[in-house]
């Protein structure tokens, strides 16, 4: 096991660090950070520009400014911004922070709903309540995120002025000032995290419940199940042991690969409702032509993806003996 | 039907009406309108703005630090010795200063008298220091460090001097700088800067990167969360009338959707933009809301290349100056959502636009025939000039065809989008087909300054007066695309050194001719501003400075008799 969690972090290393080329070359390739100075009404003086591009590093070649980035990464330093005020992993920090309050709750929610009712659907295929599931299920699928996410922006402001009071916040993570006391900061944040949260339970719901439908009704149909049936084992034994269990390793495969997707932001959701997570911080990012900036979310994102697909790697061998004792 | 199947369709049915009820307009559509007259209103209350970005750089005269959104949320913050008002016209702000002029010209000379109790936040007096430092960190040869904005006119000021007691500042110019009003527009205090090191180190970095705890102006910070919101108090020290909202929060809230559903939630009360069909229809929507609608000293306008291959012909950009209908364009495009704000018949000046208290503006367009659509008129001109038309396309007097013509336009936006595309279809009359090069943002701005288009869509902001025109259009200028007249770079010359604003109105004007009739320039008209907030407020209107709509900010408050707005 140890051997194996090595060899994953070696190649995650070595994917990072082609990643990383291949972004930072895009970027410097992409356009001038400077753009906006230069464009200036009246014009910024050529002095100013010059002392930019060499605060930035814009006056080395390509080669050099990736090595030195990499350099820096080693004493914890992600790079200028060019923003000359911005500290890209202070900020990063704070954007994690708001981005794992806003996507942790949703995914446990999300997750324990799609099991439960893909589980449902996939043993009584066809009959109530797969008949109402599937149909919902799909209606969600078919729901752009940024649509759902506006409707149900509406919903709360509507739902507000017929209540005449704000139960619903769609606005950021917070009020501004925050609540003073511990309660009612509490249900400040509640009231600015139900739409949010609920926008992406049902987007992701929506597929993972049917991943776990698909998965359970193919292991319904597994040989293992007629043997447990046969050798005459409880239905409650039969389903939970011979038919759930096995049905868990393709949705943990998913649900490995759409973490770190989240983690680095629910671009949409964030967007929508102003809360100024890694998707905000990436878009930023990008409009403002930050390479530091895209390459320190890069570094994040990696590191997600590397961790989420190897915990997926440990759970493979909790849920699936095969997976242990071929190693 | 199955009772599931049959409650299924109950259940979609009710969320589809609730869906349907939440997206209906509540109330009857607002009128938008140009409220530019002050009104009564009272002490107390507050304001949520929502603004688009967060503050990047707290120096807002540092070249990083002078942006739009930054300008606006830092203005309540510091000591302003002119204001422009929704009309235009420059005025002294008289809680800072008793007056201000020119009172030699030779060399020129300025004195600015202060008013009596001037201080910042902090109790220390407004003074000469704070005119001296403001002065040295804009001026090159006194901080060449200083990563500063704009140093033009600064560097000409050869001495800043005070009276004995302190109120009378007077200046000395080396050469005579028209313009001197827009200098000093944000003044920073020196006895800060001393906290923060020499000029270099407190410019670029001590009033950079650190939040203001200081305030000339009529609010000061009280709390601010970076990326979330900025909070002002009044400044117990202010020295000027009111300010009368006692809380004034900066929301930063991305996107103009996002603020006017932030406004309809009640969560924002003001959203200041530039708008657009969809947002202006959606702010009619709103019940209860006030819409300002007004134009800025920033416009739109067409451009030509009068160099290279086809452009340098001036009786192609004549004939196309001639076809192209600019009112037309004008109807097409913002006429849809701000019909008041007019068309523009001048490149120097908006309609309207007072200088020293004279009327500016002037139509130079219409006797050169420019933007009026006439179709035959340019048939005529291209005739004489020994083109022809042949099978809807333009034959060259060498007998070739005309090559298509490229027209580079910033995709992002809208208006100059469209500006494009019916400037492709009027030319079609012509015979001459348009490319449209919609760039993005980072390739939009060096196309320009290279000259690498045929027509082009852009902006200029006319704060600056003839600098604002000299950037463009000066030989070897900053942004200059390869055209040069020495008639006009004299012209320029003259205004920007003229003093008297009678005479400078008429340099002026003799500029837009002669870069009209080169056809360098098809003005269009100013940059529509939206601004809408709950029908209780008062005194928030339109600025047409760069600046913003915070520019009166002390005057802002809940109206005395709400309704009447």
């Amino acid at each position: 096991m140890a051997w194996m969690i090595l060899r994953r972090m070696l190649s995650a290393v070595g994917v990072l660090l082609l990643a990383s080329i291949v972004i930072f070359v895009v970027i410097a390739v992409s356009g001038d950070p400077l753009a906006d100075l230069r464009d200036r009404q009246p014009p910024v003086p050529p002095s100013v520009i010059q002392a930019e591009e060499q605060r930035l590093g814009l006056d080395l070649p390509l080669h050099e400014r990736y090595l030195n980035w990499v350099g820096g990464l080693f004493q914890g330093d992600l790079g200028p911004s060019t923003i000359a005020t911005r500290d890209i992993g202070a900020e990063l920090t704070d954007r994690i922070g708001v981005t794992l309050r806003l996507v942790v709750v949703a995914v446990v929610i999300a997750l324990i709903l799609a099991l439960i009712a893909g589980t449902v659907s996939g043993l009584r295929q066809r009959r109530f309540p797969d008949l109402v599931l599937t149909p919902m299920t799909f209606v969600m699928l078919a729901l752009p995120s940024f649509w759902m996410a506006v409707l149900f922006k509406q919903w709360g402001i509507y739902f507000n002025e017929q209540v005449g009071a704000s139960v619903f916040a769609t606005v950021g993570a917070n009020s501004v000032p925050p609540p003073q006391g511990f309660v009612p900061f509490l249900l400040d944040s509640a009231a600015h995290l139900v739409l949010p949260t609920l926008v992406l339970i049902l987007v992701h719901f929506a597929a993972w419940s049917r991943y776990q439908r698909t998965a359970i009704a193919e292991s319904l149909a597994g040989d293992h199940v007629r043997f447990a049936v046969l050798k005459g084992l409880s239905r409650g034994r039969v389903v939970r042991s011979y038919v759930v269990r096995p049905a868990l390793v393709p949705i943990i495969t998913v649900v490995a690969l759409d973490l770190p997707v989240l983690l680095s932001g629910a671009v949409i959701t964030e967007t929508v409702f102003q809360w100024r997570g890694m998707g905000g911080f990436l878009l930023e990012s990008i409009n403002l032509r930050d390479g530091n900036a895209v390459l320190a979310w890069l570094l994040i994102a990696a590191f997600a993806v590397v961790v989420f697909n190897l915990i997926a790697d440990l759970l493979y061998a909790i849920v699936d003996p095969r997976v242990r004792y071929g190693n | 039907m199955t009772r599931i199947r049959r409650l299924s369709y109950i259940a979609m049915a009710a969320a589809l009406s609730f869906t349907a009820a939440a997206c209906t307009s509540q109330g009857p559509s607002n009128d938008a309108q140009n409220q530019t007259e002050t009104q009564d209103v009272v002490a107390g209350g507050e304001i949520t703005i929502a603004a688009t970005s967060p503050i990047t750089d707290w120096n807002p005269i540092s070249a990083n630090g002078d942006t739009t959104g930054q300008r606006q949320q830092q203005w309540p913050l510091y000591p302003h010795p002119f204001l422009t008002l929704p009309d235009t016209s420059v005025v002294i702000n008289e809680a800072l200063l008793e007056k201000a002029d020119v009172v030699e010209t030779d060399p020129m000379t300025v004195e600015y008298v202060l008013q009596d109790g001037v201080q910042w936040s902090d109790g220390t007096p407004i003074g000469v220091d704070d005119f001296v430092y403001t002065q040295a960190v804009q001026d090159p040869s006194k901080c060449a460090e200083c990563l500063a904005a704009f140093t033009e006119g600064y560097s000409d000021i050869t001495s800043i001097e005070a009276s004995e007691d302190g109120k009378t500042i007077t200046m000395v110019y080396s050469e005579p700088f028209s313009e001197w009003r827009a200098l000093f527009n944000y003044i920073l205090p020196a006895h800060v800067a001393e906290g923060y090191g020499d000029l270099a180190t407190s410019f670029n970095e001590g009033f950079s990167k650190n939040v203001p705890e200081f305030s000339g102006g009529p609010y000061i910070i009280q709390d601010y969360t970076d990326g979330i919101s900025m909070t002002m108090v009044p400044n117990p020290n202010w020295y000027g009338e009111g300010p009368n909202l006692e809380t004034i929060t900066t929301r930063y809230i991305t996107g103009q959707g996002e603020q006017l559903t932030a406004l309809q939630s009640g969560e924002v009360q003001l959203v200041y933009a530039t708008p657009t069909v969809d947002t202006m229809d959606q702010a009619r929507q709103l019940p209860n809301m006030t819409i300002n609608t007004g134009s800025t000293l920033t416009y739109y306008h067409l451009g030509m290349k009068t160099t290279g291959d086809v452009m340098s012909d001036p009786a192609l950009r004549s004939a196309i100056a001639t076809a192209l209908d600019l009112g037309d364009m004008r109807e097409r495009t913002i006429g849809q959502f701000a019909p008041d704000v007019p068309q523009m018949k001048s490149s120097v000046y908006v309609p309207g636009q007072q200088i020293g208290g004279q009327e500016a503006y002037r139509d130079n367009m219409t006797d050169l025939g420019i933007g009026a659509g006439d179709v035959e008129g340019a048939i005529g001109i291209l005739e004489d000039a020994g083109y022809t038309i042949t099978d809807e396309q333009l034959i060259q007097p060498d007998g070739t065809p005309l090559r298509d013509l490229s027209f580079l336009t910033l995709g992002t936006d809208v208006l100059r989008m469209e500006v494009a595309q019916i400037a492709q279809q009027q030319l079609l009359a012509l015979g001459i087909t348009i490319n449209i090069d919609a760039a993005d943002g980072a390739r939009y701005s060096p196309a320009l300054r290279e000259g690498d288009f045929d027509l082009m869509a852009t902006g200029t902001a006319l704060d600056l007066g003839p600098l604002s025109m000299q950037q463009w259009y000066g030989t070897d200028a900053p942004r200059s695309f390869g055209y040069s007249n020495p008639e006009a770079d004299a012209l320029l010359e003259a205004a920007a050194s003229e003093l008297d604003p009678a005479a400078q109105i008429e340099l002026m004007n003799e500029l837009d001719r002669v870069l009209l009739g080169d056809g360098v320039v098809l003005p269009l008209f100013g940059t529509p501003m939206m601004a809408v907030y709950p029908n209780t407020y008062g005194n928030i209107f339109i600025n047409p400075s760069k600046y913003g709509t915070t520019m009166n900010v002390e005057e802002w408050g809940l109206l005395a008799e709400p309704g009447t707005s």
